[in-house]
């Protein structure tokens, strides 16, 4: 191959003198420096979406704009999660190591990486005991005012270790007995649940100290209709779906914790064809036009985890449903390599039509006016990129790592930035 | 004859396994291997730091003024799916089990009455459980 | 045509799609080997016995934790509903085989003790998940609510 272009290249180079041209300025690539390392354009953009690979133990950054892959994070063992300080251009990733690989001796850190390089800055060392679990959210919360994380741990007794972002230090590990997780709930305040479906709301002061810690009265049945972990936040609500597909909308702005009576995202049409809610990540909320997303499959009891097959839309002022979305096939991969057969049009044809629907097991919606909505399963790195408003199918694109579990988009636009291009490729 | 093999090597297997029950509809060891054994484990042992030795102990709570409220009102019991007199079973189940075995020979047992009284889950247990501890090691 | 066939196969080979637990007429409890088996009826993970080990017993060279979360599973054969402990095995990498995805009985993480998400690997067992066992320590009876 080097010959022919070669010959190539003198015989322009001759054509060049020929013509008067100097040779080197048509043939020659210029000389470029050695150990650089590219840093992101910016350091968060709404339709960038972060894929945990839990088996390849990593976080993959997307465009879904283009389906570009930006980077990645690597993450230790159990489910990579990711938490977003846009005011010091940081993230978060609580990791658990052991000194040798799958054994040994075990240590828990929370790393803080750099946005814009992706580069470990600082790691705050925190008790070895994180729980480890495959949930989208939960496992690790940061306060309101980006100042504090909240990591949820399990020996099995759980507590919280509060990490002080701005002095990268351990604040504090907070017990919370028969309760578990972390759900952000102010400057100040987390949530958790507990298991006989109580609220523990926990309020810290301005050290990071324990402050105050309450209990509601349940405001569920764990064991009749449980809600699931994989709650989503409206505002100053949380909004806890169960098995059984009723919302409970938690506020927790006040001194007490206020609670919405349960409305359901089934009618009784719904639950004659049993359409039952399921997935690892299975709701998805889009802060300012309060739309809900919902991951929906047809089944029986005890299907919670299921892949879903339609995402619901709701408009929560209303809850109303508004509109169904029909889960495509994202793009198959084998070993993380995507399988593009044949031309586009085949491609979409067998995904789309030849093809049963597999179904998805997470979805997930960027914040900004144009938002997108994504779709991933399990077995593929494959993901679905629709307009999030009207449903429409945009692209296929690919995480970059072998699987994918669950999807973290920005969950709030910083002030100065906002995505004003429409959804197509961006620059 | 394969079948049974097969129902004949289960019957096996359940009978040399060490906790074996056939449980009957709220029976307190049913309850007990379902709702606490996972973390307690079969012989009580506990588990770590934050799973406490039942063995020759869980008892001694009865002994110190709190105590009795205390089994009650750790998360695991007052939070648990239990009804109160399935509860109350399994607080007595386990304080014969468990022991101490003078204890276990003669105590006042929990009833639905009293546990409902007693059942608000405590979220200080571990400054509660040093304070009886304390109590209890002082005892006679 | 091949390649579309082989990315079929390849797909529904990955899915990891588990059924209810049909008995296999040829073994009538099943094989312990495959997600299916009525024991696995509430993993989320990899059954031991498909990864070196047995349905009670833990691969070579892992540890089996000592808690667990402790379910039930409906034995096809002679109808009983079993008690089983789902402990872990631990200190080698996720052995990746026969991916159960079964959440009978399942509750959320917070509910710990009938949670088939909580990763068991602790104490002396703290270490990286390889699988799951399904040990019968008891039978329920038939009058059981």
């Amino acid at each position: 191959m080097l010959r022919p272009g070669r010959r190539c290249q003198w015989g322009l180079a001759v054509i060049g003198w020929v013509l008067g041209l100097p040779a080197a300025l048509l043939a020659e690539v210029p000389v470029e420096p050695v150990g650089k390392s590219e840093v992101l354009p910016r350091a968060f953009d709404p339709h960038w979406v972060w894929a945990s690979d839990g088996l390849i133990e990593r976080l993959n950054l997307v465009d879904a704009d283009d389906g570009r892959f930006l980077g990645q994070i690597d993450s230790g063992w159990g489910m990579p999660g990711i938490l977003f300080s846009p005011a010091k251009g940081e993230l978060y990733v609580p990791e658990t190591y052991f000194s040798r690989g799958t054994r040994g001796e075990r240590s828990d850190v929370t790393t803080v990486y750099d946005a814009t390089s992706l580069a470990p800055v600082a790691e705050v060392a925190m008790p070895p005991k994180r729980a480890i679990n495959p949930l989208p959210t939960g496992n690790a919360a940061l306060s309101d005012d980006e100042r504090f994380l909240a990591v949820f741990n399990m020996d099995p007794a759980t507590s919280l270790s509060i990490v002080d972002t701005a002095t990268r230090s351990l604040a504090a590990e907070i017990p919370t007995p028969g309760c578990s997780l972390a759900y952000a709930a102010g400057p100040r305040r987390f949530a958790a649940l507990c298991a006989d479906g109580a609220l523990l709301a926990i309020d810290l002061d301005d050290a990071g100290q324990l402050a105050r810690r309450t209990r509601s009265a349940p405001f569920f049945d764990p064991e009749a209709d449980p809600v699931t972990e994989k709650a989503v936040r409206w505002g100053n609500r949380w909004l806890f779906v169960s098995f059984e597909g009723w919302v409970h909308e938690v506020d927790l702005a006040g001194d007490e914790p206020r609670f919405e009576t349960p409305w359901s995202l089934l009618d009784e049409r719904d639950r004659e064809q049993s359409w039952r809610i399921g997935g690892l990540q299975h709701l998805a909320l889009h802060q300012s036009s309060g739309r809900l997303f919902s991951l929906v499959h047809r089944g029986g009891p005890d299907t919670h985890k299921d892949a879903g097959t339609e995402i619901w839309v709701y408009d929560l002022a209303t809850r109303e449903r508004v509109q169904r979305i029909e889960a495509h096939n994202p793009g198959p991969s084998v070993m993380g390599y995507p399988l593009q057969f044949g031309p586009d049009w085949l491609y979409r044809f067998a995904l789309d039509t030849l093809m049963p629907a597999i179904g998805v097991d997470m979805i997930a919606v960027t914040q900004d006016d144009a938002p997108l909505l994504v779709t991933g399963a399990m077995y593929t790195a494959g993901l679905c990129v629709y307009d999030a408003r009207s449903g429409e199918l945009l692209r296929r694109i690919f995480t970059g790592g072998m699987t994918a579990q669950v999807l973290t988009t920005l969950p709030h636009l910083p002030a100065a930035a906002t995505h004003e291009a429409p959804n197509r490729r961006t620059p | 004859m394969k079948r049974l093999a097969a129902l004949a090597s289960v019957a096996l297997a359940t009978l040399a396994s060490i906790a074996l029950a056939t449980a009957a509809a709220g029976d307190p060891q049913s309850d007990y291997m379902l709702q606490c054994q996972g973390c307690h484990r079969a012989d009580g042992s506990g588990f770590g730091e934050s799973v406490p030795d039942l063995r020759d102990s869980v008892g001694r709570f009865l002994e110190v003024p709190g105590g009795r409220a205390f089994l009650v009102q750790v998360p695991g019991s007052a939070q648990s799916p239990l009804s109160d007199a399935r509860l109350a079973g399994v607080l007595n189940w386990m304080i014969e089990r468990f022991g101490p075995a003078r204890v276990a020979a003669g105590f006042e047992p929990y009833d639905a009455e009293e546990v409902a009284t007693l059942r608000t889950p405590l979220l200080d247990v571990a400054a509660v459980r040093a304070r009886l501890l304390a109590g209890i090691a002082e005892s006679p | 045509m091949i390649r579309i066939g082989c990315t079929l196969i390849a797909l529904f080979f990955t899915a990891g799609l588990a059924s209810a637990g049909e008995p296999d007429p040829a073994t009538p409890e099943g094989d312990p080997t495959r997600a299916e088996y009525w024991r696995h009826c509430s993993i989320d993970g990899f059954p031991a016995a498909a990864c070196g080990g047995t349905a009670s017993s833990c691969p070579p060279g892992t540890l089996m934790s000592p808690i667990s979360w402790i379910g039930t599973c409906r034995n096809p054969v002679d109808g009983k509903r079993y008690i089983l402990s789902y402990n872990d095995c631990c200190g080698k990498g996720p052995c990746g085989q026969a991916f159960a995805h079964r959440n009978e009985g399942d509750k959320p993480v917070y509910y710990a003790q009938k949670s088939n998400d909580v990763g068991w690997c602790m104490g002396p067992a703290d270490a990286v998940y390889n699988s799951t066992v399904s040990i019968v320590i008891g039978v329920e009876a038939e009058d059981e609510e």
